[in-house]
Formats: structure tokens, C-alpha cells, sequence
């Protein structure tokens, strides 16, 4: 046996539980795409127990496998002994960062891109330059392949139209929820639309919205990169700029953020207080979906809106992690003109997750095929998700294999009845 | 030749990508649902019958072993490489290439999901009834390597009574090609139905052709609770004494019971000592009338509850539990040996009892499901490898069930094959003329014995 993290140590005696009965085969997206064992739950434990047995060496390929994995969390669900693969993968990825340090471009990505909306935004704003007029020497490699993948960047970011160039309402009356809307890099950069649909539904709803300006980034990628310490800095700003204003609840339209945040109770923090205060943190913080149903109870607006389908994709992250399946689709039920129509494999991840769809073009292509495929089949013509990232390679995907549906948040719906 | 160039031979003739001699490759193809591992040397992933012959071609001049996988859910060791060489993985061939609605016949690739091709034709209003209770992850090719069957045999039997025709490629590389659409054939001997079951140690499948029937119209379910296991056992011996012909006869001991309804809720009552579960399909008339009788002579022999499911839901929530078997058993013990005899239907009671005997004998828990219309019980010995001497007692406990099986009359394995695992068994239940004829037969098929060595007998 090798010596390795306690918790890595832990997980691998779980693994003793897989008795490779082969039922993750049903859910796994990375196999049904490969037809690859080592792109399958059962393949990806074998290959840890035996790293961690002393028997596997560190390799390239070795890294590759385990980064492959989506992180979807479909297996958990279905293994019999529960065995939980995506945090076993991401244990071996800090292994592996430990052993030899992080790739320079992830670490980058990371760092220096991924820490701020704004910083994240204007590497956005680059790749679209760089589709419209061809500049770029300056981009790396990695992401000059891949900027097909994002949809048309909106000239102006949602912080710079809310922050410089509108006023802010300010709030009159006093509200029944003091509620902070945590936007994530993502809607910020690609759909400033979507945060005004936010605020909109939220005010009608009875809520004074705050925009803490210095939130950054809620560090979920930096969790899935096993980066612990950016992860931990990103999540005390977050917690500081949040509880400093003395919120009931935070909410956010973006599943993965959403999953994000609630993780920092679990983070590895070095002082009780400030576990607590993550604690107190994560407590508070709602999906949007979770918030208007459960807690605020449910307004649709008086304005009718014409006729339409619509189908919702189940993000991973909101689904599995978050558990909000229910609320999304009882708003997208209970406004009048909807006719909602659930698609084969609605939980079926759509290759997103992240990153992945930037670094693994190929295997990321065939996944979204099958998800594109079962939207097709639902014959609807909106398709909704509750998470930005999703929407991005479902916009894509729409692109891609040349769909007509066009592609929502429910908030989006749901605002046009206000 | 080296292995090595044997790899690239192989790259060469049928692709690159389809060749692997990663260790990383290696160590995903070393086991299957049994506790044995080891790596092969070279991993191909045929996506043709000519790869496929191409392969074997090689293989056999080299005299490199080669072990057939599908999706590796067997339990017996079939997948094991024991002597290293090559693992061919089917899965990549996975079309279904036709769906004859005029002859009720369907024609797949090996690596087709089982419960794929039962979702697609049920679509056009037809039955696939094999139904292995890995269905959702296991490959057709797999099925008729183990002849697998499940909870509807009873009624409809197993892998075996629907494969009409065959592709296989021979040990040496030559393409055999037996049966077709035909229902009746009886000219020269059947090589399709000695090729289902042979356990990938004859010819590895690469088409296969079954017949499929219409979809009942109707079904039905319906779980009775017994306080005595041998009452439920004599129930069953009763129903189909009395011309009922469920489409699934199932049987649970208290024991797994528990350890189901723990898993998943089911509905199981956990004080009962047996559970009985049981599906009559066909007609609608014929199942109103079938179940009112069944439920009468589960009562007559001493059901203390009998439930009618009113709705499809309620039913799937029965049946959940029973599929879930397995798994509620994984979730209790991290090793699981599914054992597998089979006896004359009228000897089940005394099998079971047999089996409790055990269990008490060593003080462990033995829970014990299966299909009780086939005589097939599954007792299941649960153990922690971290702890050898539950090892010990494990190997004691089925020495002496399958002593048992074999005085019944009984047979080593029911429906999840040899392999490895039962290889020492075999001569407790077969004469040496039985088993000198089978050698003498693998010897015709595979000269240089190069097609998954080591298995069966
Ligand atoms: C949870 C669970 C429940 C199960 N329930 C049942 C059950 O109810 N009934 C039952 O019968 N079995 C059951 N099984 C066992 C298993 O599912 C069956 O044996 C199944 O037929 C194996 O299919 P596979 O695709 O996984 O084949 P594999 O396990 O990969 O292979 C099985 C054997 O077939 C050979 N083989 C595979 N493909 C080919 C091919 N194309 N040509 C030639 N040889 C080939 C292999 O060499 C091996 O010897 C269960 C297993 C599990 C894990
Ligand atoms: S479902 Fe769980 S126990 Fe079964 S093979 Fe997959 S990881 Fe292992
Ligand atoms: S988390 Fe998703 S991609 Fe990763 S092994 Fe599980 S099912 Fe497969």
C-alpha cells in the first residue's frame, strides 16, 4: 500500500463494497459514450484500488481516465453499495496535483481566470473577438480550439450593466424577504438577461434583492480541481460579502454554483468559527426554484403568455447533489399557456460538468448527442435548464445538430408572466 | 512471436484504436463479478465479424489465449484471462440489425443490452422473454454464452428456447453460421443449441438470431406471506399442480426479506419466513380468473396475507424489491456469492431447509431467493474478505449445500454457468463418459485449446 491523503485512504476502503456487478453501466454517460471500461464507475475504482494497492503507477493516461469522469453523480444513485465515484475521482486528482503539481493551463484556468466574474468575463469577451475577426496568438491553445462551444457573448456583462450603467432601484417599501442573489461567472458573462428575469421574479415575489458587489467566483471548479486553498479563499469572500448584509437567504439560478456554495459547510477550514459561519452560510442558501416554491410561495403573473411546449433538463448538479427535481418543473406547470412535456433520460448529464466540455471536446460531443436526441423526441419547443452551464451546451448542442428549440432558464418563462 | 509484435500485428490488420496494451486498459478487463482478477496482455475491441475472425486468426497461430467478454456481470469467472493473452470485448457490436415483424424474429449483434432489445420490440408489440436479473446491463452475446434465464422461465424458459441461428467465429478464425428464421429445422445435429451455454469455449457469437412472440395482453401480481417457509414451497408445488403456469414464481426467505426491504422499500413484511411473489399474464379474462385462483391456493396452504397489486405501480414496487436482490445483499457484505443449484421442483423444500441446516451449523446469515417454479434457488453466502476465517466457513457452507443439490438430484448451476468457480464441482454431478464427450468436443472446436482455457470442466 502507498501512503496517501487519510481521506483518499477512507474512500478506498469503501471501494472494498464494489463487487463490480456492473449496474453503474446503465447510468454512466462517459461508457454508453465509449463503450470503454475505464470510462465506466466500475473501471475508474479498479484503477484508484490499484494505485492506491501500489500495483498502478502514476501515469498520463492514468490521469486522463480519472479526469474523464463527469462528476455527474449518476452512478452513486444506482451503485447498491452507494459507492461515491465522483469524490473518489476528485481525491485522486489532489493526489495526483500532490505527486506532481497541476498542469500550468489548469492551473491557470484556475488562478487567474476562474477566481472573478469580471476576470472570467473578459476571457469570454477574447474568445468571441477571436470568432468574429480570427486575432488571438495571445489564448492558449486549449481554449482557441474549443470557442465554438459558446454561444453569442452579449456585448456588455450583467455587473456592467448593473453596476455602471443603470441606476439601482432603491427599494421603498419594506419587504417580506431580505434575500442576496449570488450570480455566478456564468450568468454574468453569457446571460445578463436571465439575472434581470432573477431580480424581476424576486422583487414580485416579494423580495428585496441584494447584489453584493464583492462576491466573487463560488469556487466549484477550484472543488472539482482539488485546488483546496483557492477554494477556501473564494468561499470567505463569499461568506463575508453575503452574511456582512445580513440576508435570510441567498439565492442562485445556477445549479453548479448552487452545489458549490452548499459545499462550503464541508470544506476543510481550519478554525471552527469559520466553519460555523460556513455553516450558517450553506444553511441559507437556496436554489431559486427551492426558494419560490418552498419558501416564498409561488406567484405567476397576470400577463398570458402565448401557447407553448416546454421540456426541462434535470442539471446534475441541481438534481443529484441539490435534490430540486420537483419545484422546477411545478413552475414551469403552473403558468397558464405551458404545456410541459418531460423528455426520455431528463437526468441524463449533458456533458457540461464544467469545464469537461472545453477539455474534452469529443467524448462531450457524443453525450450531448443523446441528450439532443431526447429533447428532439419531446417534440417541445422550449427546452429549459436550471443551470447556465447546462444552457450553454445545450445552446450548442441546439447549434450543433441544428435544432429549432430554443433555450431557457424557467426563470426566463416564468418572468414573462410579470 | 513476441507479444508485443503480436499487438501490432493486430493494430495493423484490424485499427489501431481498437488495440490496447495500456496497463491502465489491462487492469479495467481483469475481472468480472467474481472474486478472481487477472490482467491480460493484450485488450482488443472488435466492431466486425472480420475483426473478430482477423483476431482469432492470429491467435490461434500464435497459440495466444483469447477470453470473450460482454458486460463482465457473470459471476463465475468466465471474463478471467487465467492465462493471460487476449480479452476480446463484444460491447462495441451493438446494433440491432432487424426486427422481422412478418416472422416474429430479431437479429442482433452480440454487445446488444438485453433490456435494450426487449424495449425495442416491445415497441412494435412484441416479447423477448429471457429475462436475466442483470437485463438492463448484460449483452445477448453474454446470454447465450450462459444461457441465461430469470423469474419468467417458469412460463417462458430461458435464453435458450428463443435462439433460432448463429454467427460464430470458430477458434481458428472460420465463421460458422447456423440455423436461421426457420421455427423447425431437424437436419444434422442442433450446433446452435450446443453453442448456447458453451461459456465463449467453442466460438465467440457475433450475430444471433431469436424468435420473439406477442406481448401478453394482460398481467397481474400478487405477493403472499407465509409463517412457514415449507408451506410457501408446497404453494408452489400446488399452483402448478393445478394448471396455472405463472409468468413468475418466486420465492424469499425471511432473511433476505429483511435485508431487501432495508435496501429499497418493497412493501416486505420483515417477520414473515417466507414471501412468496408471483405474476400471471396473458388474456385479460384468463388473468382475472388465474389470479382469483392462485390467491385461493396460497391461502388453502397457509398464507397468513395475500396481496393483489391494484395498479402497474404497485406491482413494479413487488417486483423492485426482488430485482434489487443482489444488491440489498451487496450492501450487507462487500463479497456476495450468488449460489446457484437447482433441483427437481418437488425437492425445493428439503433444499431450503438444507440451506437454513447450514446456516445455523455456522452461525451466519444465508438469505436465499430464487425461482421456486424452476426448483432454481439462489442461496447467497455473504462474507468480508478482510476477515479470513468468514472466508473458511464460506467454503465450508457451499461444499456442504451443493453436496446436498447433488443428492436431491439436483445440478451445480442453474443458469449462471462453470467458469471457474464450479469448475471442481463438476465431476460430482457428471459421469466421466459425460465429461470425456464434452473434452472430445472442445478438442473438434478449438485444437489448441486457445478459446477462454480453463473454463467449465
Ligand atoms: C445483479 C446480477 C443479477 C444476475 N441475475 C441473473 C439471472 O437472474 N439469471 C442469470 O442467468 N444470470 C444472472 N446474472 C449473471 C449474468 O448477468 C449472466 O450470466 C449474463 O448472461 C452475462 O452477460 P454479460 O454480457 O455480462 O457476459 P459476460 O459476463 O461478459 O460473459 C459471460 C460469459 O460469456 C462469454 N461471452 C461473452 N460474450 C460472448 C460472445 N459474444 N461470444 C462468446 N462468448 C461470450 C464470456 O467469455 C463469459 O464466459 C446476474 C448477474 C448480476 C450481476
Ligand atoms: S454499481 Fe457500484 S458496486 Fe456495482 S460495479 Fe458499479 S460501482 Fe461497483
Ligand atoms: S460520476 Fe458520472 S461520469 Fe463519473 S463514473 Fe459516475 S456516472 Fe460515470
Amino acid at each position: 500500500m502507498r501512503t496517501v491523503s487519510k481521506r483518499l485512504e477512507e474512500l478506498y476502503y469503501k471501494t472494498d463494497r464494489c463487487v463490480r456487478c456492473g449496474r453503474c453501466i446503465v447510468v454512466c454517460p462517459t461508457y454508453n459514450a465509449t463503450m470503454n471500461e475505464a470510462m465506466l464507475s466500475r473501471g475508474r475504482i479498479r484503477l484508484v484500488r490499484e494505485y492506491v494497492e501500489g500495483s498502478l503507477k502514476l501515469s498520463e493516461r492514468l490521469k486522463l481516465y480519472n479526469n474523464l469522469c463527469l462528476g455527474c453523480g449518476a452512478c452513486v444513485e444506482r451503485c447498491p453499495s452507494r459507492i461515491d465515484t465522483p469524490e473518489l475521482v476528485i481525491q485522486m486528482k489532489e493526489e495526483m496535483n500532490k505527486q506532481e503539481g497541476m498542469a500550468l493551463t489548469d492551473s491557470l484556468l484556475l488562478r487567474k481566470v476562474m477566481t472573478s466574474p469580471q476576470s472570467f468575463r473578459r476571457v469570454i469577451r477574447l474568445l468571441s473577438l477571436n470568432r468574429k475577426i480570427g486575432v488571438t496568438k495571445i489564448l492558449p491553445e486549449v481554449l482557441k480550439s474549443k470557442e465554438q462551444i459558446l454561444p453569442e457573448i452579449p456585448e456588455k456583462s450583467f455587473r456592467d450593466l448593473y453596476y455602471k450603467n443603470e441606476k439601482k432601484q432603491e427599494q421603498t417599501s419594506p419587504r417580506k424577504f431580505r434575500v442576496g442573489y449570488f450570480v455566478g461567472c456564468l450568468t454574468n458573462a453569457l446571460y445578463p438577461s436571465l439575472a434581470f428575469d432573477m431580480i424581476k421574479v424576486l422583487e414580485q415575489h416579494d423580495c428585496e434583492v441584494i447584489i453584493p458587489e464583492e462576491s466573487v467566483c463560488c469556487g466549484l471548479p477550484h472543488q472539482a480541481y482539488a485546488d483546496n486553498t483557492q477554494a477556501l479563499q473564494l468561499a470567505s469572500k463569499n461568506m463575508q460579502a453575503f452574511l456582512d448584509k445580513k440576508v435570510d437567504y441567498i439565492v442562485t439560478d445556477c445549479g453548479s454554483c448552487g452545489h458549490g456554495l452548499k459545499h462550503y459547510q464541508s470544506l476543510d477550514w481550519n478554525s471552527e468559527e469559520e466553519r460555523l459561519r460556513a455553516q450558517e452560510f450553506s444553511s441559507k442558501m437556496l436554489d431559486i426554484h427551492q426558494f419560490l416554491v418552498d419558501v416564498a410561495g409561488l406567484k405567476v403573473g397576470p400577463k398570458p403568455i402565448e401557447d407553448c411546449s416546454v421540456t426541462y433538463h434535470d442539471s446534475c448538479h441541481l438534481s443529484r447533489n441539490l435534490k430540486v427535481k420537483s419545484q422546477p418543473r411545478e413552475i414551469l406547470r403552473s403558468i397558464p399557456g405551458v404545456e410541459f412535456k418531460e423528455m426520455p433520460e431528463a437526468n441524463w448529464c449533458c456533458g457540461a460538468a464544467g469545464s469537461y466540455s472545453f477539455q474534452h471536446t469529443d467524448i462531450s460531443q457524443k453525450i450531448l448527442k443523446r441528450k439532443m436526441d431526447n429533447v428532439k423526441s419531446s417534440g417541445a419547443q422550449y427546452l429549459t435548464a436550471g443551470c447556465p452551464g447546462c444552457m450553454m451546451q445545450l445552446d450548442h448542442g441546439k447549434r450543433e445538430f441544428s435544432l429549432q428549440t430554443e433555450v431557457l432558464h424557467p426563470i426566463q418563462i416564468l418572468a414573462r408572466t410579470f | 512471436m513476441k507479444l508485443e509484435n503480436v499487438a501490432r500485428e493486430l493494430a495493423d490488420s484490424i485499427g489501431r484504436n481498437k488495440v490496447s496494451t495500456a496497463t491502465e486498459d489491462l487492469i479495467c478487463y481483469s475481472y468480472d463479478v467474481s472474486t478472481y482478477i487477472k490482467r491480460p496482455d493484450i485488450v482488443v475491441k472488435p466492431e466486425t465479424t472480420e475483426d473478430v475472425a482477423a483476431v482469432m486468426k492470429i491467435a490461434n497461430r500464435e497459440k495466444i489465449a483469447v477470453t470473450p467478454r460482454g458486460s463482465a456481470t457473470n459471476n463465475c469467472g468466465g471474463n478471467i484471462p487465467l492465462q493471460g493473452g487476449i480479452v476480446i470485448d463484444m460491447v462495441g457490436m451493438n446494433k440491432i440489425l432487424e426486427i422481422d415483424k412478418e416472422n416474429l424474429i430479431a437479429v442482433c449483434q452480440p454487445g446488444v443490452i438485453n433490456g435494450h432489445l426487449k424495449a425495442e420490440v416491445a415497441k412494435l408489440g412484441f416479447f423477448y422473454p429471457p429475462d436475466p436479473q442483470a437485463m438492463d446491463m448484460c449483452t445477448i452475446g453474454g446470454n447465450i454464452a450462459t444461457d441465461a434465464g430469470g423469474p419468467q422461465a417458469v412460463k417462458y424458459g430461458v435464453t435458450r428456447s428463443y435462439v433460432l441461428g448463429l454467427e460464430v467465429v470458430l477458434p481458428t478464425g472460420e465463421v460458422l453460421r447456423t440455423g436461421g428464421k426457420m421455427i423447425k429445422d431437424v437436419s444434422g445435429y442442433n450446433l446452435t443449441q450446443l453453442l448456447v451455454g458453451s461459456e465463449g469455449t467453442l466460438g465467440i457469437v457475433t450475430e444471433i438470431t431469436v424468435r420473439l412472440i406477442p406481448m401478453p395482453e394482460a398481467r397481474r401480481t400478487m405477493l403472499a406471506v407465509y409463517d412457514d417457509l415449507t408451506d410457501a414451497s408446497v404453494a408452489v408445488t400446488r399452483i402448478l399442480d393445478n394448471k396455472v403456469v405463472p409468468s413468475m414464481l418466486e420465492l424469499l426467505d425471511k432473511t433476505s426479506a429483511v435485508l431487501i426491504q432495508n435496501y429499497i422499500d418493497s412493501g416486505y413484511p420483515t417477520d414473515a419466513e417466507a414471501l412468496l411473489l408471483i405474476e400471471v399474464d396473458g388474456s385479460k379474462a384468463e388473468v382475472d380468473t388465474q389470479i382469483i385462483k392462485v390467491r385461493d391456493i396460497c391461502s388453502s396452504c397457509g398464507a397468513r396475507e395475500v396481496r393483489l397489486a391494484n395498479t402497474p405501480e404497485e406491482a413494479e414496487a413487488i417486483w423492485a424489491g426482488r430485482k434489487s436482490g443482489f444488491a440489498a445483499l451487496s450492501a450487507y457484505k462487500p463479497v456476495v456469492l450468488p449460489e446457484d443449484c437447482t433441483v427437481p421442483r418437488n425437492k425445493l423444500p428439503q433444499m431450503m431447509r438444507k440451506v437454513q441446516e447450514v446456516a445455523q451449523k455456522y452461525d451466519i446469515l444465508i438469505p436465499t431467493f430464487g425461482h421456486a417454479g424452476d426448483g432454481n434457488a439462489h442461496p447467497h453466502i455473504c462474507y468480508d474478505p478482510r476477515h479470513p476465517e468468514e472466508i473458511e466457513i464460506a467454503e465450508k457452507a457451499i461444499q456442504d449445500i451443493y453436496k446436498e443439490a447433488i443428492a436431491l438430484g439436483g445440478t451445480i448451476t442453474g443458469e449462471h454457468g462453470v467458469g471457474i468457480v464450479k469448475k471442481e464441482l463438476m465431476p460430482l454431478q457428471h459421469p466421466e463418459l459425460n465429461l470425456r464427450l464434452m473434452a472430445a468436443i472442445k478438442q473438434i472446436f478449438d485444437p489448441n485449446n486457445i478459446l477462454n482455457p480453463g473454463k467449465g470442466f
